[in-house]
C-alpha cells in the first residue's frame, strides 16, 4: 500500500500546490488522479514517488515513511513514466530500457544477465521486444511510450522474495499521443495490472480515459480532494461540475462502461 | 607639355636644354623654368612643410630623432610610449600604433604628423584634415639614418640631422672596427619571453634592425636563415641551433632588480646542452637604447657588442 | 547486442592503442633530425647531449602535455554536453576559458613574475582566473533555483563569457603592441612547456577529475533521458549535476592553464567518438579522453613540422581540422 496522509506541499513555501491530500493505493489497484491542469496532479505523483517531500503530512510505502528509505530502495519499488521523453542523445531502445535497472546496480557495476533478463521481459510485456535494436528517436509516439513503460517495468521488477507493493506512476500517459497509440498504451497498462500485479496510478485530465481504465478515482481541484472512491460512484454530474465547471451527460456504452460527454459550461 | 610650350615661346624654337654656342644663361633659364613648372604641383606641400612649427609624433624612435636634431621646440604632441628625452614628459600624448587619438591630434592643430606607414586609415583622416604626414618605416638600421636625414629635411634641420646621422654612422663604424676579425658567436637575440619561463620566446629573425644591430656588434644570428623580423623559437629549435651566446634585450619600462635578472638568466639553465648555457654566456640587458631604432641606436649596439666581445668593446 | 563490458574493453584497447601510438611516435618526429641512438645513449652526460635534450626537454614534455590537455578537454567536453543535454556544448561554453584568458592576459600585460606550485606566472594566473569564473557561474546558478538549474547555468556561463571578454578588451587597452600580440598567441594555444613541472602540478586535479568522470558516466546516461525521470530512478540529480559541472570545469581550467584555450577538441572529439561507439557515456568518456589525447598530439606534431622552423599555434591546426569537420557533420545530417 502506497499512501499519502494529509500532505501539504508548495514549491514556494508560501503558496501550497497541495492542501491536505490523502490517497491510498493498494496492491493491484488501478487508480486515476483526475483534475484540471494546475490542480496539483503532477506534484502529487512526485510526492508519491518520493522525489519531493511534503511540507506537512507523510507518504508511506507498506507502512514505512518514504522519506526514510534510500533513493535506490524506493526506486526499486516505485517507477515514474513522464508524459513525454526527449532524448539528448541517440540511444537504442534496449539502452533506454536498461536505464531502468539503475537502482539495482552499484556505482561502477555493469549490468549482468539478471538485468538483461528483466529488460527482455519488460520489453516483451509491453509488446516492444522486436524494437530492441532500433533507435529510440525513430519510433512512433506509442512505441516510445511503451518503451518508457518497459524501462519503468524493468526498474521495479525484482527478485521473487520481494512481495511488497510495486507501483507504476504515469503522468498524463496518453496526452500527447494519437488515438491508436492511446489505445495501445491503455491495453498495455491493463495487462500489466491484471497479469503482473502492479499498482498503476495515472494522472490525467481526460475524463473518459479515467472512466474506462481506472477502477478507483481521486478527483482533485486546486490542490484539494473533491471526491475519492470507486469510479462509478465518484464520476457523477455533480462531481464533474465541481471539478471542471462543466455540465456533462453520462451515457452507458454499448460495450460496457460509461462515456462522459461534456455539453456546456455551467452557466450563471 | 606646358613646359615645352613655354620653352618654345621663350626661344621660338622647340629645343630643350642649352647648347654650347648659345649663352648658357638662356638654356639654363629655360631648363629652370621647365623644372619649376614641372615641379609646381609637388612644390606646394614641400614649401609649406619645409618649416613646420607644430609637429606631432606617434613613433618613439621618431620622437627621439626630432629632439636629437634640434626640432624639439617644434614638437607639440608625442606618442603614448615616448619617454625620451625627459622633455617629452610634459607634452600631450596622442596615442600610438594601435590607438591613435585623432581628436587629440586635431586639437593640437599640427602641421606635420609623423605616423607609422601602416596607419593608412589615420593617414587618410589626416590628409582630409589638411595635415601633412610623414610615414615612418620600421626596418633595418640603415633606415634609422635615412629617416634622420629625411626628418631633418622636413623639419628644416638638415644640417643638424646630418650631424646626428653621421654620429650614429661613426658610432656603428667604430663598433664594426672594434670587433672586426674577432670570432662571431652564434647568437640567439631574444626580445620577448614569458617571465621565469621558457615560453613564448620571441627572437630576431634574419632581417630587421635587431638583426642589423647583432651583426654590427659582432654576432651571428642563429636565425639568419629565417627571413622574418621575429621568430617564435620553440625549445626544440633553440636546442637544435646550439647558440653560443644568448642575449635578451628588454625595454626599461619594466625595470628588474639584479636578483630578478639573475633568476631570469637561470631560467635557461634547463637547456644544458646549449653552448651558451654551458659557458654561461647568457646576457639579460634592460635598456631602451636596445629596442628603439632611434638616434641612440649606436649606443644600444655598443651594449650588445660589449657583452659579446668584452675585451674589445667597453 | 554486445555486452557493455565487452564493448568497454574493446573501446579502451582500441583507442588506448591509438593514444599510445601517438605518444610514442610523436617525440620521434620534429623540425630537427635527431639520432635516437644518441638520445638514449646513457653513457653521455645529459648536459652534453643535444639529441637527448631535444627528445627529453623539447619533445617529450610537449607530447605529454598534448596528450593530457587533449584528454582533459575532450572528456570535459563530453561531460558538459551530457550535463547541458546539448551536443553543441563545449568546455568553454560556461566561461571557464574566458576566466583563464583574463588571468593570462593580466599576467602578460603587467609582467607578473612569480612561481606558484611549479607553475610560472601566466599558467598560475590562468588557472586562478578559471577558478574565479567557475565560482561565479556556480554561485549564480545556485542562487536562483533549488539545486542546480542547467538553464540558469547556461545563461550564467554565457553572460560571464560576454562580461569577461569585455574585461579582456579593457585590459588590452593598457597593453602595448608586443604584449597584445603575446596574449593573442597565448589564446591560440601553446604546448611547448619544456619541463615536466606544469604536468606534475596539474596531475592531481586531472586524475581527480577523471575519477569523477568515471562515476558520472551512468548518471549522464540517465540525465540524457530527462532529469525528472533520472530522479525517479534513484539518481541524486542535483549532486550529479554539481559533480559534473565542477569536475569538468576544473579539468578545463587545468588544461587551459597548461596549453591555453585550444578550441574544437572539446566538441569534435565527443561527436566523433559517439559516431563510433554510440551514446553510452561509459564508452564515450574513456574513448573521448584517449582519442582526444591522440588527436591533440597529432595536431601538435603538424603544428611544429608543417612549416618548420616556423611553428604554427596548435589552436590554428585544431581549428583548420575542426571547421571542415563541422561542415561535414551539418551536410551529412539526414
Amino acid at each position: 500500500m502506497l499512501s499519502a496522509h494529509d500532505v501539504w506541499f508548495g514549491y514556494d513555501a508560501r503558496s501550497p500546490v497541495l492542501r491536505g491530500v490523502s490517497v491510498d493505493i493498494a496492491s493491484r489497484a488501478l487508480v486515476g488522479i483526475l483534475g484540471p491542469n494546475g490542480s496539483g496532479k503532477t506534484t502529487l505523483l512526485r510526492l508519491l514517488a518520493g522525489t519531493r517531500s511534503p511540507q506537512r503530512g507523510v507518504v508511506t510505502l507498506d507502512g514505512a515513511p518514504v522519506a526514510a528509505q534510500s533513493r535506490a530502495a524506493l526506486a526499486r519499488r516505485i517507477a515514474v513514466v513522464p508524459q513525454e521523453t526527449q532524448l539528448a542523445f541517440d540511444y537504442s531502445v534496449a539502452e533506454v530500457a536498461m536505464m531502468g535497472r539503475y537502482p539495482h546496480l552499484g556505482a561502477f557495476e555493469i549490468e549482468g544477465p539478471l538485468d538483461a533478463a528483466a529488460v527482455h521481459a519488460a520489453l516483451a510485456a509491453t509488446g516492444t521486444g522486436h524494437l530492441a535494436d532500433r533507435q529510440f528517436t525513430m519510433l512512433s509516439g506509442g512505441e516510445k511510450q511503451r518503451v518508457v513503460i518497459a524501462a519503468a517495468l524493468a526498474q521495479i521488477s525484482d527478485s521473487v522474495e520481494d512481495t511488497g507493493t510495486r507501483v507504476l506512476l504515469l503522468d498524463e500517459p496518453t496526452a500527447s499521443l494519437d488515438l491508436t497509440y492511446q489505445l495501445e498504451v491503455l491495453s498495455v497498462l491493463q495487462r500489466l495490472n491484471a497479469e503482473h500485479g502492479l499498482s498503476i496510478v495515472i494522472s490525467t485530465h481526460d475524463l473518459n480515459l479515467a472512466a474506462s481504465l481506472c477502477r478507483t478515482l481521486l478527483l482533485i481541484r486546486d490542490g484539494r480532494v473533491v471526491a475519492a472512491g470507486a469510479s462509478e460512484a465518484v464520476l457523477t454530474q455533480d462531481s464533474i461540475r465541481a471539478l471542471y465547471g462543466v455540465d456533462a451527460e453520462i451515457v452507458d456504452r454499448p460495450s460496457g462502461g460509461r462515456a462522459i460527454l461534456p455539453v456546456r459550461r455551467t452557466g450563471s | 607639355m606646358a613646359a615645352d610650350q613655354k620653352a618654345l615661346k621663350a626661344t621660338g624654337r622647340a629645343r630643350p636644354g642649352g647648347c654650347g654656342a648659345r649663352t648658357p644663361s638662356f638654356g639654363v633659364w629655360r631648363t629652370a623654368i621647365a623644372v619649376i613648372l614641372l615641379l609646381v604641383p609637388h612644390a606646394a606641400p614641400v614649401i609649406r612643410a619645409s618649416a613646420p612649427s607644430r609637429v606631432i609624433s606617434l613613433v618613439p624612435a621618431a620622437t627621439e630623432m626630432l629632439f636629437a636634431i634640434g626640432a624639439g621646440p617644434q614638437v607639440v604632441g608625442v606618442g603614448s610610449y615616448d619617454n625620451y628625452p625627459p622633455e617629452t614628459a610634459r607634452l600631450p600624448r596622442v596615442g600610438a600604433l594601435l590607438d591613435p587619438d585623432i581628436e587629440r591630434i586635431l586639437s593640437l592643430r599640427p602641421d606635420l604628423a609623423i605616423i607609422y606607414d601602416t596607419q593608412t586609415d589615420l593617414a587618410r583622416q589626416l590628409q582630409r584634415a589638411g595635415i601633412a604626414t610623414f610615414d615612418y618605416h620600421h626596418a633595418g638600421i640603415a633606415d634609422v639614418t635615412e629617416t634622420l636625414r629625411r626628418l631633418g629635411f622636413r623639419t628644416g634641420h638638415t644640417s643638424e640631422a646630418e650631424r646626428v646621422a653621421s654620429t650614429v654612422e661613426n658610432g656603428l663604424a667604430r663598433i664594426r672596427t672594434a670587433v672586426a676579425g674577432l670570432p662571431r658567436p652564434k647568437t640567439l637575440l631574444v626580445f620577448g619571453r614569458e617571465r621565469l619561463a621558457l615560453r613564448g620566446i620571441y627572437a630576431s629573425g634574419g632581417v630587421g634592425f635587431l638583426d642589423d644591430m647583432l651583426s654590427i656588434a659582432g654576432g651571428e644570428n642563429v636565425f639568419a636563415d629565417v627571413k622574418q623580423q621575429s621568430v617564435q623559437a620553440s625549445t626544440e629549435t633553440v636546442i637544435a641551433r646550439q647558440p653560443e651566446a644568448i642575449v635578451e634585450i628588454h625595454s626599461a619600462d619594466a625595470p628588474l632588480g639584479h636578483e630578478a635578472i639573475q633568476e631570469e638568466i637561470r631560467t635557461w639553465s634547463i637547456l644544458a646542452s646549449v653552448p651558451a648555457v654551458r659557458t654561461g654566456r647568457i646576457y639579460y640587458l634592460v635598456d631602451d637604447r636596445l629596442v628603439i631604432p632611434g638616434p641612440r641606436i649606436a649606443e644600444g649596439t655598443r651594449l650588445i657588442a660589449a657583452v659579446l666581445h668584452p675585451g674589445a668593446v667597453k | 547486442m554486445k555486452s557493455v563490458r565487452r564493448r568497454l574493453v574493446g573501446t579502451t584497447l582500441g583507442f588506448g592503442a591509438l593514444a599510445a601510438a601517438a605518444v610514442l611516435l610523436a617525440p620521434l618526429v620534429g623540425s630537427t633530425r635527431i639520432s635516437l641512438r644518441a638520445a638514449f645513449d646513457w653513457s653521455r652526460p645529459f648536459a652534453d647531449n643535444p639529441d637527448a635534450q631535444i627528445f627529453f626537454i623539447a619533445r617529450l614534455p610537449r607530447t605529454l602535455a598534448g596528450a593530457s590537455v587533449g584528454a582533459l578537454l575532450a572528456a570535459a567536453g563530453a561531460v558538459f554536453q551530457g550535463l547541458l543535454r546539448n551536443p553543441l556544448a563545449t568546455p568553454f561554453t560556461l566561461g571557464v576559458s574566458a576566466g583563464a584568458a583574463l588571468g593570462a592576459m593580466l599576467a602578460i600585460t603587467f609582467h607578473w613574475s612569480f612561481q606558484a606550485l611549479g607553475l610560472s606566472a601566466v599558467p598560475a594566473a590562468a588557472f586562478a582566473g578559471s577558478l574565479l569564473a567557475v565560482a561565479i557561474v556556480y554561485a549564480l546558478a545556485q542562487a536562483r533555483h533549488r539545486g542546480l538549474s542547467t538553464t540558469v547555468l547556461l545563461l550564467a556561463g554565457v553572460t560571464l563569457n560576454a562580461f569577461l571578454s569585455a574585461l579582456i578588451l579593457f585590459v588590452q587597452y593598457f597593453a602595448n603592441f608586443a604584449d597584445t600580440y603575446r596574449t593573442l598567441r597565448w589564446l591560440m594555444g601553446d604546448l611547448d612547456i619544456s619541463s615536466y613541472e606544469p604536468l606534475l602540478a596539474a596531475l592531481p586535479l586531472g586524475l581527480a577529475s577523471m575519477a569523477v568522470f568515471a562515476w558520472l558516466a551512468r548518471p549522464l546516461n540517465l540525465l540524457a533521458v530527462g532529469p525528472d525521470s533520472a530522479e525517479s530512478r534513484g539518481l541524486n540529480v542535483t549532486a550529479a549535476q554539481r559533480a559534473a559541472f565542477l569536475s569538468a570545469s576544473l579539468a578545463t581550467g587545468a588544461a587551459v592553464s597548461i596549453g591555453g584555450p585550444i578550441g574544437f577538441v572539446g566538441i569534435i572529439i565527443p561527436h566523433l567518438v559517439r559516431l563510433i561507439v554510440g551514446p553510452d557515456h561509459r564508452l564515450v568518456l574513456p574513448a573521448a579522453a584517449l582519442f582526444g589525447a591522440a588527436f591533440l598530439v597529432g595536431c601538435d606534431v603538424l603544428a611544429r613540422t608543417l612549416i618548420a622552423p616556423i611553428e604554427l599555434p596548435v589552436g590554428v591546426i585544431t581549428a583548420l581540422v575542426g571547421g571542415p569537420f563541422f561542415l561535414w557533420l551539418l551536410i551529412r545530417r539526414r
